[in-house]
């Protein structure tokens, strides 16, 4: 079963590539503050020219 | 907001364009799904045509639902969502049409490749080398076209959608490389590096997180951006939805193994997978309840809209198919479902319950959007809804039924301790009638599709003349906060590390894993021989037939399998198998010890109409191989590219690779003559496909029985 010895290690790269991307998430600051984002996401762009009567928004109602 | 802003016109050609090849593959995956389900209901339906049989349709289905709808499904959610939440276009415009145009070549080669039977035998991994190449390309593309708009997004906050994504690049690429590590033999013909036990480990490893990070992270990333979209809710816990994606990625990578209990892996490894796939159930049904409450107090709507609805639907059997995989990775449960419909189902509801469900929910709220107008009909909308639901309730709880009966059937003991159902075919006759309630459900499934092809190309006819319209975005402001100048090596730099860091692994690979892998086998039993030259022409017809979706080649340590097929199976019997065919459902028996077990004639009478030795059989017929002639001239370079991947051959026996693989030919075909097989049938197919099947589990049987008169002489 000596291929367990390579992917063991590969799973395990892959996971540190996951723990780093984490830790450099946390220092990048991704996570200081973590309320606003998922209520930001939310605002649609506005758009560059208000006259061009566009409101996709609304055809679920 | 910020003070500054400028203006930004969204790459919306791109999304439009994934968009239609979804609808496109998701009604061909769809139809040929109806097509192979039928198929098992009569097996009329096989038209005695080669590149009709179930063998065959059955991988184009999934590849064609699986890479086909589903792949595109998720480029034109990630399209879309990554430019609104980075605030930014996609890297280049010739990328993401080399992505689109690339993606589609490689859908229709691998339809193409798969019907004319060039297969690599591994599931969810069966295409050939070229396009093995091409998918890496267009995948690299992609990564670097996406690690762009992270480079240049104008929002610093990666929502955790843009995570799933990432890590479904990342992760994707890493398995696609790592499994489809192979030889080539000619253009169209390759041989894995892995052999046997470690091919099958590499395979469900890939196999298993193919369904992780392709079917369900970037589904759970489309998840946490359309969901509160369409109800203009925010997600009910950021922060769950955090815990959710890390947890995730980190557990999902250890489950493979679950694939392969009572398997001839090792006893450890098998825990380790039924363990990891336990804990996995905590993950993802904290991604499935932050999806489900970010509803709340929106459950009055849901009654009302169709998007609303298809995303309950989705979350709902996302959760039941994340309870379902757990449970059926507990080794007692496994034993009775594994090799039966319960796995099929359960996959079902997992690819139309979730990822069918979802990609409508996305499409139907995403192309009015798109194309500036309103959903042409909410009705139509409502009935694809139903119609999807009914035909998959159908379709989950005949192949329940089918699973649980044919399970039990195969188990059943009496009390003078024999098979209470000796003859297979018994369990297969039992569950026939659940396979026509499979088939009309997934008819009910396919005409869904149609009705929201049909009511999304009505919108899209509605629709005002296309404008692009241009938004106003923040400009980037958080660059003041990396005075270091990291930022410039961010993004691309991301993605070109982690490429390097997989082509020095593929090279390395490459050069070391073959002889590592050949010699240093644990447990070695010397009575397995290699394959003669013929008996491997015949395996790659078994290969290229799909012989595999139906049989398996791997007996479990259990009392009814001993019986039923003989002693279990052990690692070392398949350390010549390249690729390996355990496979992973039994419609016909398994085949680990078939060799000998009937006379010559039985197989060839099989082959041509399998009714003739077994009433009620629902394999099909296959008469192409009575026609088409045995390819001798390649078996010499078959044979060295065997034994460059470590298979003890002699030069010599590489040199007389054609003499002995003909003069093989001639033996069986004159052991044949007495029965009337003429003896110009020598050089057909159907001779070298006797050869393999006649050699499953003889070389263990031989020694078996020598060892047993060995210490019968020696006790008298």
């Amino acid at each position: 079963m000596n291929v367990l010895y390579f992917v063991i290690p590969l799973a395990l790269l892959l996971g540190l590539f996951f723990v780093g991307a984490f830790l450099y998430s946390i220092y990048k600051g991704q996570y200081d503050e973590i309320d606003s984002h998922a209520q930001r996401m939310l605002l649609n762009d506005l758009q560059a020219h208000a006259n061009d009567k566009v409101q996709p928004q609304k055809e679920n109602v | 907001m910020n003070e500054k802003t400028e203006k930004l016109i969204y790459d919306d050609k791109i999304i439009k364009m994934f968009i239609m090849a979804t609808l496109l593959w998701g009604a061909v995956g769809m139809l040929l799904g109806v097509t192979a389900a039928f198929q098992l209901a009569d097996w009329n339906l096989n038209f005695n045509l080669e590149w009709l049989t179930f063998g065959r349709l059955r991988p184009i289905h999934t590849n064609a639902a699986i890479f086909g709808f589903a792949g595109n499904g998720i480029f034109a959610g990630i399209y879309h969502s990554t430019q609104r939440l980075l605030k930014t276009r996609p890297l280049s415009n010739a990328l993401s049409q080399f992505h689109f145009w690339g993606w589609q070549l490689i859908i229709v080669a691998a339809a193409v490749s798969l019907a004319a039977g060039y297969s690599h035998g591994k599931e969810y991994a069966e295409l050939e080398w070229p396009i093995d190449l091409a998918i890496t390309l267009v995948w690299v593309a992609f990564a670097v076209n996406f690690f762009g708009m992270l480079k240049t997004r104008r929002e610093q906050h990666i929502y955790v959608a843009i995570w799933f994504y990432i890590a479904t690049i990342v992760t994707v690429a890493l398995l696609h490389i790592v499994n489809s590590l192979e030889i080539p033999v000619d253009w169209m013909k390759s041989y894995p590096i892995y052999a046997g036990a470690q091919d099958a480990l590499v395979q469900w490893w890939y196999g298993h997180n193919a369904v992780a990070f392709f079917l369900t992270t970037p589904f759970l990333g489309l998840m946490y951006y359309y969901v509160p979209k369409a109800i203009n809710r925010p997600v009910y816990s950021y922060r769950l939805s955090i815990i959710h994606f890390w947890s995730l990625v980190f557990i999902y990578i250890w489950a493979g193994p679950h694939h392969l209990l009572y398997t001839s892996l090792p006893e450890w490894s098998q825990t380790l997978g039924m363990i990891f796939s336990v804990m996995l159930w905590m993950p993802s049904w904290g991604g499935m309840i932050n999806g489900l409450l970010t509803m709340r107090g929106a459950w009055g709507r849901v009654f009302n809209e169709p998007v609303l609805k298809f995303m309950a639907a989705a979350l709902t059997f996302y959760g039941l198919s994340t309870f379902e995989g757990p449970l059926l990775s507990i080794k007692s449960v496994n034993h009775i479902a594994h090799f039966t419909d319960w796995i099929v189902g359960h996959v079902h509801s997992g690819t139309i319950g979730w990822n069918y469900f979802l990609v409508a929910a996305m499409l139907l709220y995403l192309v009015p959007i798109l194309y500036q107008t309103k959903l042409y009909s909410q009705r139509l909308a409502n009935w694809q809804f139903w119609l999807g639901t009914i035909g998959l309730l159908l379709y989950i709880v005949s192949m329940w039924t089918a699973g649980i009966t044919q399970g039990l059937m195969w188990r059943a003991i009496d009390e003078s301790g024999r098979l209470v159902y000796p003859h297979f075919i018994e369990t297969v006759v039992r569950i026939v009638p659940m396979y026509w309630v499979r088939g009309f459900g997934g008819t009910f499934v396919f005409v869904s599709f149609l009705i929201m092809i049909y009511n999304l190309f009505k919108t899209i006819q509605s629709a005002p003349e296309q404008k692009e319209i241009e938004y106003v975005v923040p400009v980037a402001n958080f660059s003041h906060k990396e005075e270091k100048g990291h930022r410039k090596l961010e993004g691309l730099t991301l993605v070109f590390s982690v490429l390097t860091v997989l082509a020095v692994l593929v090279g390395s690979a490459i050069e070391i894993l073959p002889s590592f892998l050949a010699n240093k086998f644990v447990e070695r039993n010397d009575a397995v021989k290699p394959y003669t030259a013929l008996e491997i022409a015949g395996r790659d017809i078994y290969v290229r037939e799909g012989c595999y979706v139906c049989h398996s080649q791997q007996i479990r340590p259990t009392v009814a399998e001993k019986l039923r097929y003989g002693e279990p199976s052990t690692a070392a019997e398949s350390i010549y198998d390249r690729p390996f065919q355990w496979g992973s459902r039994r419609i016909g028996p398994d085949l680990a010890r078939q060799g000998g077990k009937y006379p010559d004639m039985w197989h060839y009478r099989h082959m041509l109409n399998p009714r003739e030795v077994t009433q009620k059989s629902i394999m099909p017929n296959y008469p192409w191989l009575f026609v088409k002639e045995t390819e001798f001239g390649i078996l010499k370079k078959k044979l060295s590219v065997m034994k460059s991947l470590g298979v003890p051959y002699t030069e010599a026996e590489i040199d007389g690779a054609i003499a002995s693989a003909k003069a093989q030919a001639e033996q069986i075909t004159t052991g044949l003559a007495s029965s009337g097989v003429p003896a110009k049938m020598k050089d057909k197919q159907i001779i070298a496909l006797i050869a393999y099947l006649q050699r499953l589990g003889k070389d263990t049987k031989v020694s078996a029985e020598l060892t047993e008169g060995l210490s019968e002489k020696g006790a008298e």
